[in-house]
């Protein structure tokens, strides 16, 4: 297991590029986990260390980051398969097979330090075959195209989940269903995903008042149903839309369930690289600004017909020292409907959240950098501004990374600009009377 | 030789990427749409003033209010119902036989 000095080891080889000897290794997996076979980039190396068996070895890929609720992770990776040992087929790499992908670099004496990447299943498969060159493509997708109906198949009943049931319970149990009989399994080698996902403590003990009545958080407050034909994933994001959180796979391959940024403030998130403009690892910025998503009044109906009343809930960014606010540039204002929400709190606790998110300016900076294999989304990094006065270390949140495998090649890095949210006014209305 | 299975990756993204603006569509979302249901518990019986259905293709049932023109021998099980709802089955109504006569 890696130690931490060896870890500062590979920071300041980082920060050094020209020294980097990139390594990547794709693990493939067995259903219960373990590693049955592995390919690297080393050329000179065979199949499991066996030269007498294939020879091929990893000569090109990339590996895509976004940070979205839903599928993360996206990689292509290229070898060449003259001795056919990682055909798609039945006998050798086929529907269901897991990939873990690691990298990283060798340090001064010879360990070779890896960082996970994540676990992926195979989704497009191409083969080129020429004289003398066969060249095998696989398109990789993380495990949640195993539960958003691009690699398994949809519902085929309509999915409850009852009021007061866990909210992260019922997420276990949708990830413990049987690929087989579609039913609850205690077979970790039938569920969907047998890795014990990564769940907020965050929520534990909150509650919630609703019409004067209290409501824990980690309840699901009102039956949640997705219909046949549907899919797996539209049940977790159901029940994450309930407490607003950030569900998707990490890098090791672990679904999690984290509090969104109006829970935990970005600016005490860790800072993974901090990049000056005169540091070799630094190749260049681009920055744009988005304004038209830009809304300084968001109004949510909830749209749950058992409700008494017809509930509405409105934030609005009417703060004087905000950029953004209504007082500044105008009334730009956008509407939802929330199906299920039955109460003006609830309404407006949403709308609270979305206009939270839509009232920032959102300035996107793309970095151009040197690879570097420990970078996770939804973390910071921090640029120092020479280019403006007074040179600002400014912070920014990363959304999403591209990261070569080829020993050349520049990382680019999106992020946005991390900025103090404006102070919300909220009305509640209850229209009507259900007679 | 390369640009077709680039191409066809970037129609698979682009049509997830479609299917998910469609299906967030408010007018999409919010315009009520209609299933054909077969009765499985008559009205009353256990969820008071709702029925038991089971939506064709479907084995789940989901007990779901009525329109209050249907009379007590018209909901019992094995009769066929046409369900409507807009964003969510939650919302959902028995609101016409499966013909949309009465």
């Amino acid at each position: 297991m890696a130690t931490q000095a060896q870890y500062q080891q590979y920071l300041q080889i980082l920060a050094n590029p020209n020294k980097i000897e990139k390594i990547v290794q794709l693990d493939f997996l067995n259903d219960d986990g373990t590693v049955a076979f592995v390919i690297d980039n080393e050329y000179k190396k065979g199949y499991g260390g066996n030269s007498s068996l294939s020879r091929a070895f990893l000569q090109d890929g990339s590996l895509d980051v976004s940070l979205q609720n839903g599928k993360r992770r996206q990689a292509s990776v290229y070898f060449e398969n003259l001795d056919r040992q990682f055909d798609f087929n039945v006998n050798h790499l086929w529907m269901g097979q897991k990939i873990r992908i690691k990298a990283g670099l060798v340090l001064p004496d010879g360990y070779k330090y890896y960082l996970p990447q994540g676990v992926f299943y195979i989704n497009s498969p191409q083969l080129g075959w020429k004289p003398n060159s066969r060249k095998q493509n696989y398109t990789l997708i993380d495990k949640w195209g195993y539960v958003d109906g691009t690699l398994f198949g949809k519902l085929r009943d309509t999915y409850i989940v009852p009021v007061g049931n866990n909210i992260f319970q019922a997420m276990q149990a949708v990830l413990q269903t049987s690929k087989y009989t579609l039913n609850a399994t205690t077979n970790s080698l039938q569920m969907i995903d047998n890795i014990t996902p990564l769940f907020t403590n965050y929520y534990n003990n909150r509650t919630t008042t609703s019409n004067g009545q209290v409501y824990l958080n980690t309840e699901v407050p009102y039956q949640i149903t997705v219909e046949y034909g549907k899919n797996f994933s539209d049940i977790l994001l159901a029940l994450n839309d309930l407490i607003a959180g950030w569900i998707g796979y990490d890098a090791t391959g672990k679904m999690t369930v984290l509090p969104s940024e109006n829970d935990i403030a970005d600016q005490t998130k860790p800072i993974q690289w901090e990049f000056t403009t005169t540091s070799p690892t630094f190749l260049g910025l681009d920055e744009t600004s988005d304004i038209s998503q830009v809304f300084n009044e968001y109004t949510i109906v909830g749209e749950a017909l058992d409700s008494t009343v017809a509930p509405v809930g409105r934030a609005i960014n009417n703060d004087a020292t905000s950029d953004t606010s209504i007082g500044r540039i105008g009334r730009k204002s956008q509407i939802e409907s929330a199906s299920g929400y039955y109460t003006k709190e609830q309404c407006a606790a949403l709308a609270a959240f979305k206009l939270k998110r839509s009232t920032v300016l959102q300035k996107s900076v793309t970095f151009s950098s040197t690879p570097m294999f420990h970078l996770q989304e939804n973390n910071l990094i921090t640029v120092k501004r020479t280019d403006k006065s007074g040179a600002p270390i400014e912070r920014h949140l990363i959304q999403s990374f591209s990261l070569p495998f080829s020993q050349t090649g520049q990382m680019s890095i999106t992020a946005t600009s991390v900025t103090d949210y404006p102070n919300i006014t909220i009305e509640e209305v209850n229209y009507g009377i259900i007679s | 030789m390369a640009l077709y299975p680039e191409a066809q990756q970037v129609k698979q993204l682009l049509t997830e990427l479609v299917n998910n603006c469609i299906d967030n569509n408010e007018t999409i979302k919010s315009c009520i749409k209609a299933r054909r249901a077969v009765v499985t518990t008559a009205a009353n019986t256990s969820v008071a003033n709702k029925v038991g259905v089971t939506i064709i293709g479907d084995n789940t049932e989901i007990f779901l209010p009525y329109n209050s023109t249907f009379t007590a021998t018209q909901l019992v099980p094995n009769t066929l119902v046409s369900v409507w709802y807009s964003y969510s089955l939650n919302n959902g109504i028995v609101m016409k036989n499966a013909r949309w006569t009465n």
